[in-house]
């Protein structure tokens, strides 16, 4: 692809060759991760908190100001909830205001590309670049389920470079530099995930010290402590203030809930994929070739490990930072031998950004994305909209796309708002668990109508029920609503 | 390898495994409750019953009403006799005392066959993980007795592995030994090929083709020696009837994948494990790595086979470990004769006691009860008094049923009733589709439910006209068919079987 976008700009052939040996590897796998990424992008708006994503971004934007309150729900309307990604919310509608859904796709694929650059980038300067691509290539489709337009896709290579950090202020035993610092104030407007980048400082901190000489550890101790203190207070620099730490602890309450949203789910080792061929591979690398690490990075391993088994979610972020805090360990045995400067052309890099730019522009002129095809329930929603239908129960994954089209939801991809209860009472009414409880949500709420995926249970008992009657359905969704004459009696 | 230095002292290396067997032995039968948690000894129970008092082997299904007449054989006939007996022979304390002296004895010789390499702490880290991953699947089922044969027999093969040479032919008898107690010996027949290979890796070359052809001479006579049971070869094709349930599998909790939602004991020393190996640098040749990968990968993928890496791993390991950690250290000062100090006499003396403390108190207490939740004695005992024929039950009641001479609906049996029904009854019954539980209660003529007390299926059937809810207490609620009954919950239900409105 960018091969041929050389050729377009008119180089000749020897001066070509020439010139991609130039190239460092970082940029081949950075390019080619991103024209994956848009070519694929439909893929990536396959999540229906994408809507509600762009929709509170565009109020930020009006109305120049954050969310404190739920505007969009008629359950919990008025409740507190603050946008803790709301940076991240901007970005993507600006870009979607500005490209359509073309917008949020290239967006999310130039966080995601580089983040993984970076991390290719990093490991070049250790091991060989071949050695460097595999590893990138691993932790990329490790990840890849989790490619999908939200705000933690533009808080990726901020997590690899804040790490990075940490971990060569780690491997040299100094303190971190605090020119991290501004990152950590990024961060944490991007995205709840920086309370892992603080919860980090800890460990590296004691794999430093661990490490350090007797003498100097009581001093290096200190500066460390020095360094998160001021990473806790940078992150409290957001429109919130320290409630945005809050909030993130708000989202890890969820418990109950998290066992039923699919990527809070431990993960799944029913058919073999990706995750535990990586998984089963490493530890067969480990014991055929005898590899040691200190003890405090063995337990940066194991936690990490251990939170992506609990939570399909974090594989992304093992597939990250483990690669980063397990280099310089890895490097005495297997890094390479010269220790010469990864190559560097200007001219060259110039040349590959600007053939991946117009093969984006080109691909995104001639390409209509098709978002969310199964939380899009359009002729449903106008159907609904016809009726007049106020109080609408539905699946968590239509939430979205009622915010868009300025209906009142009944809960959506914003767990934290509706806590663990209502969720969990919410998912086992659908998934008739409870058949009394999915009654008594219908009456406790005075629901008129009910928009739900073919598959719900709760929608093939409302064709059964007495008062109910089904008036839509296509591939996405049913539609049930009250018979006139049943709620005129009531 | 060191292989020939081991036995100096056989007797003094007893003494671990003989405390260890007695003291899991004792703590098996203070909670032998526990044991009887799961639905299925019911029916392993009855069907032993049967096969003793028919003096013949099933060769149709003859419980069920759903699936009566199908060809269903059961490949665990010598557990369920050797259960049935148990039971007849001391109610239900003889099947817990069975069971608890089967994992005792299992674990006592993984604690002998691994002591003999390891020092004394590594083996007893090894064995008390062991224990704890294993321990949900402590459970009175044939498969707790094949135990010790799976230990013994793979033993036996990684001994010969490790000296270089072909596996005993005393080994072999284990073989039908298991073949007729649980189907898990397709698996033991599989571990040939992988430790064959293992075994010619740690040959000198020239020896390696002659080695081989060995092993594949002892593989060909194992897999003979697993067709003497009273099925022939049937049997080894029944094993893989289970393995193509597909989607039934995953609705079946021991066949699920393993879950990490909560910190458990095999994610501990899953963990632990892997930071030991990164801690001391530990490596392994590469067919153990190969093996052990696949143990892992077979626990990962099914929860019920973690026992199967708990109880294998420490043997396949043992050799190779002792080598970094540090063997077993020597006691030659012990000669055999002097064994007998007072401290080795008071320990077996003291295992001994309490074997036979605990058993004689096991049987003469009779505290022993299966699960109430997997009891529903008083509604069976109603349902029989209105004649009920063909009930709809919770997965878990057919056990029960079966041993009161009821026949269910579906029962643990999921090979006998196959794929496509056991996920049509967790649907209906589920309510993932209302419409395929009233389509099964029309074609099935069903003319009575036994279903637990918080069943979407029982909650439904309370707003449908036509069905009676005659009986409920904490655990279960019995609905019978009836034409004058109307719906005690609104709003109403409508059954009508239709075709599919969507």
């Amino acid at each position: 692809m960018s091969a041929a976008g050389l050729d377009d700009i008119g180089h000749k052939p020897g001066t070509v060759e020439r010139l991609l040996g130039q190239v460092p590897a970082w940029l081949w796998f950075g390019a080619g991760l991103f024209l994956l990424f848009v070519i694929g992008g439909n893929r990536s708006l396959q999540d229906a908190d994408t809507y509600w994503q762009i929709v509170v971004g565009q109020s930020i934007i009006d109305h120049r100001a954050v969310p404190t309150v739920d505007i969009y729900s008629f359950t919990k309307t008025g409740a507190p909830w603050i946008s803790s990604s709301w940076l991240a919310q901007v970005l993507y509608a600006a870009s979607y205001s500005a490209l359509g859904w073309a917008g949020p796709v290239i967006l999310a694929g130039l966080g995601t590309a580089a983040a993984f650059a970076l991390l290719t980038h990093i490991l070049c300067r250790r091991f060989s670049a071949t050695h460097a691509l595999i590893v990138a290539m691993a932790a990329t489709v490790l990840s890849a389920q989790h490619f999908v337009a939200r705000p933690h896709l533009l808080a990726l290579p901020v997590m690899v470079a804040w790490v990075s950090g940490l971990v060569d202020a780690s491997d040299e035993r100094r303190p971190p530099s605090f020119w991290l610092l501004p990152l950590m104030v990024l961060w944490t407007n991007l995205h709840g995930g920086f309370v892992l980048g603080l919860a980090l400082i800890a460990p590296f901190a004691l794999d430093a010290v661990w490490n350090a000489g007797r003498s100097q550890r009581v001093s290096l101790g200190l500066r460390w402590v020095g360094f998160g203190l001021c990473a806790l207070v940078a992150s409290w620099i957001t429109p919130y203030g320290w409630n945005s730490l809050l909030a993130a602890r708000r989202i890890l309450d969820l418990g109950n809930a998290m066992a039923q949203i699919p990527e809070w789910q431990p993960i799944n080792f029913s058919s073999i994929g990706p995750f535990e061929i990586c998984l089963l591979a490493a530890i067969g690398c480990v014991l055929w070739r005898g590899i040691v690490l200190s003890p405090p990075r063995i337990l940066l391993v194991l936690g990490l490990l251990h939170m992506a088994l609990s939570h399909v979610r974090n594989v992304e972020v093992l597939a990250l930072l483990l690669p980063l805090v397990l280099a310089k360990p890895l490097s005495v045995k297997f890094g390479r031998a010269d220790g010469g400067p990864s190559p560097r052309g200007v001219t060259s890099i110039v040349a590959v950004i600007f053939a991946t730019s117009m093969a984006t522009w080109a691909f995104a002129a001639h390409h209509a994305f098709t978002p969310m095809v199964k939380a899009t329930p359009a002729a449903a929603v106008d159907v609904l909209k016809a009726r007049k239908a106020e109080h609408i129960l539905h699946n968590a994954m239509f939430g979205g796309y009622l915010i868009t089209r300025g209906i009142p939801v009944f809960f959506d991809g914003r767990g934290e708002l509706y806590g663990d209860d209502f969720l969990v009472t919410t998912f086992d009414a659908l998934a008739l668990k409870n058949v009394g409880s999915f009654l008594n949500l219908l009456e406790t709420y005075k629901i008129d109508a009910t928009l739900l995926t073919p598959d719900t249970p709760a929608a093939k008992l409302l064709d059964r029920l007495d008062g109910w009657q089904r008036i839509y359905a296509d591939d996405v969704a049913v539609v049930h609503v009250r018979k006139q004459a049943e709620s005129s009696r009531r | 390898m060191t292989v020939p230095q081991i036995g100096t002292a056989p007797a003094q290396r007893l003494i671990q495994p003989c405390v260890l067997g007695a003291c899991l032995y004792a703590g098996l039968l203070v909670m032998g409750n526990r044991m009887l948690a799961d639905p299925d000894t019911y029916w392993q129970i009855a069907i032993g019953r049967w096969i003793l008092d028919t003096g013949s082997f099933p060769r149709t299904d003859v419980f069920s009403f759903t699936m009566h007449g199908q060809p269903w054989i059961s490949t665990q006939w010598l557990a369920q006799v050797c259960y049935a007996v148990a039971f007849s022979l001391a109610g239900w304390a003889g099947p817990v005392v069975l069971a608890a002296a089967s994992i005792a004895g299992a674990f006592a010789l993984l604690a002998w066959f691994i002591g003999r390499r390891l020092d004394t702490l590594t083996a007893l880290i090894l064995l008390m993980a062991a224990i704890a991953i294993a321990s949900p699947h402590f459970l009175v089922r044939p498969h707790v007795l094949a135990m010790p044969v799976m230990v013994a027999w793979v033993a036996g093969l990684i001994l010969a592995a490790d000296r270089g040479e072909t596996p005993s032919f005393w080994l072999l008898p284990l073989m039908t030994l298991w073949a007729n107690l649980h189907g898990s010996y397709v698996f033991g027949l599989f571990l040939i090929g992988a430790i064959a290979l293992d075994a010619v890796l740690n040959v000198e070359a020239p020896a390696r083709v002659r080695l081989l052809l060995r092993w594949f001479v002892f593989g060909l006579i194992a897999l003979a020696a697993s067709c003497i049971t009273p099925y022939g070869f049937d049997a080894l094709l029944a094993a893989r009837n289970i393995l193509n349930l597909g989607a039934a599998l995953a609705l079946i909790t021991e066949w699920r994948p393993m879950n990490f939602s909560r910190v458990g004991a095999f994610e501990v020393c899953l963990l632990l494990g892997l930071g030991t190996a990164l801690l001391k640098g530990l490596t392994l040749p590469p067919m153990r790595i190969v093996i052990m990968l696949g143990l892992l990968h077979m626990a990962l993928s099914h929860v019920r086979n973690a026992t199967v890496l708990a109880l294998l791993l420490p043997i396949i390991l043992a050799t190779p470990l002792a080598a970094q950690l540090g063997k077993r250290s020597d006691d030659t000062e012990l000669p055999l004769g002097q064994w007998v100090s007072w401290r080795q006499r008071i320990a077996v003396s003291a295992a001994a006691v309490l074997i036979l403390g605990m058993t004689v108190y096991a049987l003469a207490a009779d505290r022993y009860r299966p699960a109430a939740n997997v009891t529903p004695a008083a509604a069976v005992a109603i349902l029989k008094k209105n004649h009920a024929q063909r009930v709809f039950n919770d997965y878990d009641f057919g056990g029960y049923m079966i041993s009161q001479g009821m026949a269910p609906f579906i029962d643990g049996r999921t090979e006998l009733y196959g794929e496509k029904f056991v996920v049509d009854h967790y649907a209906a019954y589920e309510m993932r589709d209302p419409a395929i539980f009233f389509a099964l209660l029309e074609r099935y003529k069903i003319d009575a439910t036994l279903l637990r007390r918080r069943a979407p299926a029982a909650q439904v059937l309370d707003q449908v006209d036509g069905w009676r809810k005659i009986f409920i207490d904490d655990y279960v609620v019995v609905h019978v068919r009836d034409a004058d009954a109307r719906h005690s919950v609104e709003p109403q239900v409508k059954p009508e079987v239709k075709p599919a409105s969507n």
